[in-house]
C-alpha cells in the first residue's frame, strides 16, 4: 500500500508510552548520595561504560545499595553532577588539534568554577577520573588563565613550583625520611670512590 | 591563591600546558630545569609561525592573525625603565637577565647585560629548541644600527639557511644593505623591501628556477620607454608580478610599438 493510500488514524498522543526517566543513584566517599539521570551520566565516560555493564534496571536502582565513588567525596561529586545535568544531551567534544587549545568556558561553568583553588583541584581530578572530557577543558582552562600577565616569579607563586634547588632538597629530604641506611651506604660509597677504592663491601 | 600544578596529573597537565599560548608555555618552562623538561615533553607544538623583529626594538614572538604585540622584547639594561618591576632570571643556563610584564600587551620585557642582539640569538635558539621549530619570518631593519640587518641575516642563515618571509626596511642609506640582502639572505615565500636606494642602484638576479612563461599580461610603459608587463594570478593569494624588459637574456618586449 501506498503512503498516500493508507488510513488515516487519529493518534491519541496519551496512549503512546513514554519511556521512563532513568536515574542511578552514587555514593560519595563521605556517604553522600545523588540522583542522576542517564543522559546527565552520558557525559562521563567511566560512568556511562560502569553503568551499561551494571545492566540496572528502574527497580535494581531503587532496590540495590548506590553505586559507590570511592575517591571523590560529596562537596568535589555534586559539583561534577551539576555539571553533567546541565550539559545533559550535549555532544562530547573532539580533539580538533588547534594549539593553544580553543576553549569557551559559559556562564554556568564560570559560576560553578567559582571556588577555591583546593576545590577546582579536587574538581579536575574527578572530571579526569570519571573522564568527562569537557568539563577537564573548561577547569584546565580557568587554571590556564591564571598565567596570564604573569611574570616567572608570580608564576611560581600562583602554581606552587619549586626552584631546580629546592626540588633536589626536597628529594634528599624525602630519601632521608624513608631510609636513613641507604642514605649512609650512599655516603660511605661517595667516600670509597673519593678515595679510589675498588672493593666496597 | 595559589594552585599545586605539578600534583595533576601528566594527562591533565598536557591539556593544561596546550590551553595556554605558547609564550605563557615559555615562561613557565623558564621556572627549572624539571620543569622546562615536563613543559617540553607535554606541550604540542603552535600552528603559528615563529617571527623575529630586529629593528628599532628586538622581539621573538608568534605570529597570531590581527595580533601585532612584541611578546618578548629583548633589551639591553640601559633600557630599563623608572616603574619596571624587575626580576631577575637565567634563562636556559645560558641568558642571564631581569624580566618585567607589560600589562598593556602582556608581553614580556628581558633586559640582558650584553648587548641585544646576543641576548635575542640566545633565546630564539631557546624557543626553536624547546617547540623544535624554525624561524619562519624575519622583519629587519636598521633603525638602531647600520650593521643590524647583516648581523640578524648572518646569523639567521647560518642556523637555518633560509627562511620563508622576510620584510627589510631600510631608510638610512640602503644600496650596500639591499645588495647584502640579495646575495645572502634565502627566503622561500615572501620578500618585501621598504629601502631607500640611489636611483642608481641594479642588481641582478639570478633564477635557478626554470622560465617564467607569459600567457596574458597587461603592460605598462614609463616615460624613459621602459616596458613592464603585469601578469595578474588571482590565485589564493591574489598576487600580481611586474616583469621588466628586457628579460635575463636581453629579448626586448616582444610586440609592436605600443
Amino acid at each position: 500500500m501506498s503512503v498516500e493510500n493508507a488510513p488515516v488514524v487519529d493518534v491519541d498522543e496519551a496512549a503512546i508510552p513514554v519511556e521512563k526517566k532513568m536515574y542511578y543513584r552514587f555514593e560519595s566517599n563521605d556517604k553522600k548520595e545523588f540522583r542522576v539521570s542517564e543522559l546527565a551520566i552520558q557525559q562521563s565516560e567511566t560512568l556511562n561504560r560502569l553503568v551499561e555493564a551494571m545492566g540496572y534496571t528502574s527497580e535494581d536502582v531503587e532496590n540495590k545499595p548506590a553505586i559507590a565513588i570511592e575517591n571523590i567525596d560529596g562537596k568535589t561529586l555534586k559539583l561534577v553532577f551539576q555539571w553533567c545535568e546541565h550539559h545533559k544531551g550535549e555532544a562530547i567534544p573532539v580533539d580538533d588539534g588547534s594549539v593553544p587549545k580553543i576553549v569557551e568556558i559559559p556562564e554556568f561553568d564560570a559560576k560553578l568554577m567559582d571556588i577555591d583553588n583546593g576545590l577546582l583541584f579536587k574538581l579536575i581530578w574527578a572530571a579526569d577520573y570519571l573522564n568527562i572530557v569537557q568539563l577537564l577543558n573548561v577547569s584546565c582552562k580557568k587554571v590556564a588563565n591564571m598565567a596570564q600577565g604573569k611574570t616567572p616569579a608570580q608564576l611560581r607563586r600562583v602554581y606552587l613550583l619549586p626552584s631546580d634547588e629546592e626540588d633536589e632538597a626536597a628529594k634528599r629530604a624525602a630519601q632521608e625520611a624513608q631510609d636513613p641506611r641507604a642514605r649512609e651506604v650512599e655516603e660511605e660509597f661517595e667516600e670509597r670512590k673519593r678515595q679510589g677504592g675498588n672493593s666496597f663491601f | 591563591m595559589s594552585f599545586p600544578l605539578r600534583r595533576l596529573p601528566f594527562v591533565v597537565l598536557s591539556i593544561l600546558f596546550n590551553c595556554l599560548t605558547p609564550e605563557e608555555l615559555i615562561r613557565l618552562s623558564f621556572l627549572s630545569k624539571r620543569f622546562y623538561a615536563l613543559t617540553k615533553a607535554l606541550k604540542k607544538k603552535p600552528k603559528n609561525e615563529l617571527e623575529i623583529y630586529f629593528s628599532s626594538f628586538a622581539s621573538i614572538g608568534f605570529d597570531y592573525q590581527f595580533v601585532v604585540e612584541p611578546q618578548f622584547v629583548v633589551s639591553d639594561l640601559s633600557e630599563i625603565r623608572e616603574n619596571d618591576k624587575l626580576e631577575f632570571l637565567v634563562i636556559g643556563d645560558a641568558l642571564p637577565c631581569f624580566v618585567s610584564m607589560n600589562q598593556h600587551t602582556l608581553g614580556m620585557n628581558i633586559y640582558c647585560k650584553d648587548d641585544r642582539f646576543e641576548g635575542l640569538t640566545v633565546l630564539s635558539k631557546y624557543i626553536t629548541n624547546f617547540y623544535g621549530i624554525q624561524i619562519d619570518s624575519v622583519i629587519i631593519g636598521a633603525e638602531k644600527s647600520i650593521d643590524d640587518p647583516k648581523r640578524i641575516i648572518d646569523w639567521v642563515m647560518n642556523r637555518q639557511g633560509s627562511v620563508r618571509s622576510c620584510h627589510f626596511e631600510c631608510r638610512i642609506s640602503g644600496n650596500s644593505e639591499l645588495r647584502y640582502l640579495f646575495n645572502n639572505c634565502k627566503v622561500s615565500k615572501s620578500l618585501v623591501i621598504d629601502v631607500q636606494t640611489n636611483r642608481r642602484f641594479r642588481y641582478n638576479f639570478s633564477y635557478e628556477h626554470g622560465v617564467m612563461t607569459i600567457e596574458k599580461s597587461y603592460e605598462l610603459r614609463r616615460n624613459d620607454g621602459t616596458i613592464a608587463s603585469i601578469v595578474i594570478d588571482n590565485g589564493e593569494n591574489e598576487n600580481f608580478c611586474m616583469c621588466v624588459w628586457p628579460d635575463f637574456n636581453g629579448k626586448l618586449y616582444p610586440v609592436q610599438k605600443l
